[in-house]
């Protein structure tokens, strides 16, 4: 077939061309490549090939499943791929293959899928831009001096480009709704304990971080987190049980939801306008779809929040440094680290255990507030960002004081990392571009458990609202 | 009945008499009280009595599974408005909290009756029931052994006959241990099956959680019942439970494959009487149809131990250090047992970093656990490597963490794995040595499997039961 429809459908959609016979597997990952192979050296999205592994998978049938012959990107975190190195964009993580899937991607590939390859990131997941010294930095498709986001900033900018309908993601601050925000996708970070990190992570960064995956649409999130989340009762802990299948859920509309809005971050401080629009129009629409909304925010102290936040993901990187170190024999420094996660290293190797655990604290007692909140709310809709994507090369990675090199930060992602510590789901959605053209995400944050909630919202939105046909002009 | 019988009853049994109007609520309250009162001086088991809330508690309106069964809760976490809780430690302000735990609230909203609170080890740190500030628990079966640890005072209650039922909670085999050697059902139920709020999100790092001590089956299965379940705010949360355990149990088990321990983890043996308490065990479920054979799950307990040491002497040390803000004392050598302080300082030394690898070791074991429950539905081990020892066994003022430690774990070389996987485990008591001390048998679970567990256990209980063994107890 001539694939002039390839960018129209959705994974699903792409899924029924095969099972159809329409078209083969191995013809969808041949226009993934090609269209990598066109638009990747303007967005440096995918930064590991697995085009020749691709196409044999294809080439023997993909397995049947919700996805058969899909194509698809893995990021570069977590999610091992036999064949693939996992360097977590970082130059002091050996580019080694794995030698086994990770459990979350050999139930990608049981559902039919199939990896091209692996996406770019910033060091280690740690900042919501793609850039980093191993790889260059990422670009957002809908404007190429702009950041995509991150950390998931190469999945997003993949699919926004149209070269795949969906790609894996994390989140462990915003990772996936941050890109999703600025690329203008469907980006859901699940419950914590809802999808298994088998087998070689339990719960990354404290439980901070989830896997899931971006998409274009609302359907093909809740198809991949159907084939996703399995219980895995070697797992530490779980979250709340799934309520059916989400694909079968989001057919029926939600009840109707008493819904907050933030209007400020935290502190009181306002949002640039093109933000402060994206959430009017986003209160406007959910108003117009029978929902209430009303102007309420959580009491949360986001300053002793940040320094938890902080903390934890400075220990986090520091145990995963020296577990490098003992591995490889390397000495960290500005050769193989950058001055930011370096800075970020020498913070969190001299935390004491006492420290973490009160970080930690700090989190559940977070949980505790937001479990308060939920009593009166189901949902609370907020900004995904403070402001329109960053332009590339405004967070500074070679600052190894980390206090300056957060600084830009800590305003520019003002609601997504509290759910990280909550261990709530929540989701980014596309429903406003700016002036430039650039997309701006709100997200919508559920109880814990809450995820069929989202998506029935979000089914409900994209009806009202659709965006699939948008592209960029690459 | 008279209430002579009330030792002959579990708290569903009582629950029952006061649902039928044969006694009233505040009659088996004062019988647990005379029994207190007469009993505990040589049992030491009650450590805090609460009479006059409860006789307004058991005077009140009561409702639920549990309505008038007189209660205790343990002397750790628990925390009420009406009771202070030490932890057996005097750093602890003796202060009632300025709300109950939620776990309180469901106990009195099954209409447990709470009269005081039971003796435990300094933080429940170690697998007996002795401290500076409380002094020992004695064992009801001879009152010269250790009740086990750390919910001893409220195992030595329940196999004394004060009550039927009490509050204990487990974070390396506190449960298990006292059930074990006190003669108890005890289940450690699965990491996130019991909310920790509104104080904590998690215990130890999810190491820890609450149930109870019982006589019965199925009493720890309504107690289950009525407590567990979580809420908002929880971190996260176990795998569903059944609408109720309590019908769950009734239900015979399929046919189970069984594995059982012949030796420690690290190859050793251990005590005999232990050895013929699992081989008995072993027989009554084959004999029940099952599948039973040797074998235990690879876990590593050299390498597994250090990092459970390191989550509890963390733990500690985060504690200590905020009861001293809070409090503002300075935490000095001579406010603490020798155990406690030498683990505080350990926990005081550890960095994030190790921290975060020995959770991180923990969790695979928890990865191997589980691949050995495809194979296998339960896991049979002695609850205890010895016979309950006496007490003064272990020396308490020992500060080197290597030494004291490692005396508890030769002691108690199998229950901590449990708290490290996160799955549930139940102590059963199905053998008596020669000396007439209990020597439990621990069933372990796959993660989110209490019902398996108490399917099995109730069939065991039916086909080998104990209740009449409390008869003996003579204190």
């Amino acid at each position: 077939m001539a694939f002039a429809e390839y960018g129209k459908l959705d994974g699903l959609g792409l899924a029924a061309l095969v099972k159809e016979k329409k078209v083969t597997a191995l013809e969808l990952a041949d226009e993934a490549i090609a269209r990598a192979e066109r638009i990747n050296p303007k967005i440096n999205a995918i930064i590991f090939k697995a085009f020749d592994a691709a196409r044999g998978s294809a080439k023997n049938g993909a397995p049947d499943g919700p996805f058969s012959g899909v194509p698809m990107l893995l990021k570069d975190m977590r999610a091992g791929a036999v064949g693939m190195p996992t360097r977590s964009g970082s130059r002091m993580v050996p580019a080694i293959p794995a030698d086994h899937d990770a459990t979350l991607v050999a139930r990608y590939r049981a559902a039919g899928l199939i990896p091209l390859g692996k996406t770019n990131v910033p060091e280690f997941g740690i900042l919501p831009v793609s850039e980093s010294k191993l790889y260059g930095p990422a670009r957002n498709p809908w404007n190429t001096d702009h950041t995509p986001g991150g950390s998931s900033g190469g999945s997003a900018a993949a699919v926004a480009a149209g070269i795949v309908p969906l790609a894996h993601a994390t989140d462990g601050g915003g990772s996936i709704r941050i890109p999703a925000s600025c690329c203008g996708l469907v980006g859901l970070k699940v419950s914590r304990g809802r999808v298994t990190q088998g087998p070689d992570n339990a719960d990354s960064t404290a439980g901070l971080s989830v896997d899931n995956c971006v998409t274009r649409s609302v359907r093909d999130t809740a198809a991949m987190l159907d084939l996703s989340s399995a219980l895995d009762f070697s797992d530490p802990y779980f979250a709340p049980p799934q309520q059916g299948s989400y694909l079968d859920g989001i057919k029926s509309a939600p009840k109707k939801l008493r819904i907050a809005v933030s209007t400020t971050n935290f502190l009181g401080a306002p949002f640039h306008p093109d933000v402060a629009e994206a959430v009017q129009k986003a209160v406007k629409l959910c108003e117009q779809l029978g929902h209430t909304v009303e102007e309420a925010k959580p009491a949360v102290n986001s300053e002793e929040m940040t320094q938890a936040f902080m903390t934890l993901w400075a220990t986090a990187s520091a145990f995963g440094i020296e577990m490098l170190m003992r591995m490889t024999g390397q000495k960290p420094s500005l050769d193989n680290l950058e001055g930011l996660t370096l800075g970020l290293y020498e913070r969190g190797k001299a935390v004491p255990a006492v420290q973490q655990i009160g970080a930690q604290q700090m989190m559940y007692r977070v949980a505790r507030l937001m479990g308060k909140f939920h009593e009166q709310y189901d949902l609370w809709l907020t900004p995904t960002l403070a402001q329109p994507p960053l332009k590339i090369g405004t967070i500074d990675i070679d600052e190894q004081n980390i206090e300056k090199a957060f600084a830009p930060i800590i305003d520019y992602v003002p609601f997504t990392a509290t759910q990280n510590a909550t261990g709530q789901p929540a989701i980014n959605l596309p429903l406003h571009w700016n002036k430039a053209n650039l997309p701006i995400g709100v997200q919508f944050v559920a109880r814990n458990g809450g995820e069929m909630t989202l998506l029935q919202l979000a089914a409900q939105i994209e009806q009202a609202q659709p965006w699939f046909d948008k592209y960029p002009q690459l | 009945m008279t209430i002579s019988e009330y030792g002959k009853y579990d708290a569903l049994g009582l629950a029952a008499l006061v649902a039928k109007k044969k006694v009233k609520p505040i009659e088996l309250l004062e019988e647990a009280i005379n029994r207190a009162e007469k009993l505990n001086p040589k049992l030491n088991a009650i450590v805090y009595k609460d009479y006059e809330n409860a006789r307004a508690c058991a005077k009140g309106k009561l409702r639920g599974p549990f309505a008038g069964v007189p209660f205790l809760l343990k002397d750790i976490f628990a925390f009420t408005t009406t009771m202070p809780t030490r932890q057996a430690s005097k750093f602890m302000p003796a202060i009632p909290w300025m709300h109950n735990s939620l776990l309180v609230d469901r106990f009195l909203g099954a209409g447990l009756v709470p009269f005081g609170k039971t003796n435990v080890p300094e933080f429940g740190l170690v697998a007996t029931t002795e401290s500076k500030l409380y002094g020992p628990a004695h064992n009801p079966w001879n009152l010269d052994h250790s009740t086990g640890g750390s919910s001893g005072g409220s195992a030595a209650a329940v196999a004394g006959g004060i009550i039927p039922m009490a509050h204990a909670n487990d974070g390396g085999g506190s449960i298990r241990i006292p059930a074990s050697a006190c003669g108890l059902v005890g289940l450690k139920p699965t990491r996130g099956r019991m909310s920790n709020a509104p104080d904590f999100g998690e215990v130890i790092d999810g190491l820890a959680t609450d149930l109870v001590v019982s006589k019965s089956v199925r009493d720890t299965a309504a107690a289950l019942d009525a407590t567990a379940g979580p809420v908002q705010g929880d971190p996260y949360w176990a795998p569903p439970q059944p609408n109720s355990y309590l019908e769950a149990m009734k239900r015979k088990p399929k046919k189970l494959r069984i594995a059982f321990a012949t030796k420690k983890l690290d190859g050793s043996a251990f005590h005999p009487d232990c050895a013929a308490a699992v081989k008995h065990a072993a027989k009554i479920c084959d004999d029940l149809g099952h599948e039973v054979e040797e074998g235990s799950p690879d876990l590593d307990q050299s390498r597994l131990i250090p990092a459970f040491m390191a989550l509890w002497g963390g733990s500690l040390a985060n504690g200590i250090d905020t009861v001293a803000m809070l409090t503002g004392q300075k935490p000095t050598e001579n406010d603490f047992e020798g155990t406690t302080w030498g683990l505080y300082e350990q926990g005081k030394r550890l960095t994030a970093s190790e921290y975060i690898g020995a959770k991180a070791q923990l969790q695979m074991a928890g990865r191997t656990a589980a691949r050995f429950h495809e194979k296998y539905d339960m896991w049979i081990s002695p609850t205890l490597g010895l016979p309950p020892v006496k007490l003064g066994f272990f020396d308490l003022s020992e500060r080197d963490v290597a030494k004291s430690f490692g005396a508890q774990i030769d002691y108690v070389p199998f229950t901590a794995m449990q708290n490290a996987t996160g799955q549930p485990a139940i102590n059963l008591p199905l053998y008596w040595n020669k000396d007439s001390l209990p020597i439990g048998v621990q069933f372990v679970g796959r993660f989110g499997d209490e019902e398996g567990l108490l399917r099995l256990a109730a069939s065991i209980e039916k086909a080998a039961p104990w209740a009449h063994r409390y008869d003996s107890i003579r204190v």
